[in-house]
């Protein structure tokens, strides 16, 4: 089985190299999408040896990814694994990832909600979990994580639209609609920069499109 | 009082005539664009200075004020300048968002290719 990970990055000069790194122990092949950053993260990236595909403008972090699934697709990748740039997501665990995805087609990563956690990351997480739920039939505990893999095949039918942070909500919604079979393991995450990320004004804006991805087919 | 609103319009409807001339000369949109708010903006003036104008549609729509036909008029107006502008917003964006997409999937085919001449 031909597995990737792709890894978007928007400004991450400073953690993409070592991400990258500590990423190539467990997956041969990784992607680094970058969105439009203004700082050297393309040269640090290019450094490690990775195939580097770069958006000219920012996009948004849904964007990136789907440059990076569509990549894997393109060149006849099997399994995906996704993961964060910032270096919040262990690579050491991929294999786990990798593990549970023989017998699945979504493997969801799904972080302890302890008081490391912002509040009012745990409060939406809560929320959009209880939606999600009543909206999709999925009922995972993190509904935010972006450490996640999944199949090609499974990818294909939950192509999803958002641009930005909806993304992760979105995956959830067509992994509902689609009858896709998934599963959720337990990640290790650090919290390195608390001005990035879901926002509350994004959490208010995954909540209206939940509204309408359970309207639209 | 009505005067005073007449006055404010009719210099509303000249400024916004010099900006589209100013637009028009900066080559942002092209002659058909032009005459097209040219006249909406002639219009404007001609019915803020003479809104007697109106009043036929005004008897039509049982409106009684003039100011009340102008707000009304103007919020019809605005909802679909909005819904225009939202129409051609998300359509550049889609289109941005492919282009974006294809660019970076085209790059590294090249670079793999370029490596392997050399």
């Amino acid at each position: 089985m031909k597995t990737i990970a792709i890894i978007p990055a928007h400004n991450e000069e400073k953690r993409i190299s070592k991400v990258i790194r500590k990423t190539k122990k467990y997956v041969k092949n990784v992607v680094v999408v970058d969105d439009g950053s203004k700082d050297q993260t393309v040269n640090c990236a290019e450094q490690e040896n990775v195939v580097v595909l770069k958006h000219i403008i920012n996009l948004g972090k849904g964007a990136a990814l789907k440059t990076g699934c569509e990549y894997a697709v393109m060149n006849g990748f099997d399994h995906i694994v996704v993961l964060d740039s910032d270096g919040q997501h262990d690579p050491a665990e991929i294999p786990l990832f990798l593990d549970a995805l023989k017998k699945t087609d979504v493997v969801f990563g799904s972080r302890s909600f302890n008081k490391n956690m912002p509040f009012v990351m745990r409060f939406g997480n809560w929320f959009i979990r209880q939606v999600n739920k009543q909206f999709f039939g999925v009922s995972i505990q993190d509904t935010q994580s972006g450490y996640r893999a999944f199949t090609s095949h499974a990818y294909k039918k939950m192509r999803w639209k958002s641009l930005n942070y909806s993304v992760e909500s979105e995956m959830i919604a067509n992994v509902g609609k689609k009858n896709l079979k998934y599963k959720e393991i337990k990640i290790t995450t650090k919290y390195l920069d608390r001005y990035k990320g879901t926002t509350i004004l994004d959490g208010i804006k995954i909540v209206l499109n939940m509204f309408w991805w359970k309207l639209s087919r | 009082m009505l005067i005073s609103l007449q006055i404010i319009g009719m210099l509303f409807g000249l400024i916004m005539i010099y900006f589209t001339f100013l637009y028009f000369r900066r080559q942002e949109y092209d002659k058909r664009g032009f005459i097209i708010w040219f006249l909406i903006w002639i219009g404007f003036i001609i019915m803020a200075a003479f809104p007697q104008s109106v009043y036929g549609i005004m008897e039509a729509l049982e409106i009684k004020r003039t100011v009340d036909f102008f707000v009304i008029g103007g919020f019809l107006v605005f909802s679909v300048i909005i819904f225009h502008l939202y129409v051609i917003t998300k359509k550049n964006q889609k289109q941005v968002e492919k282009l974006v997409r294809k660019i970076a999937l085209i790059k590294p085919e090249k670079k793999l290719i370029s490596k392997k001449k050399n």
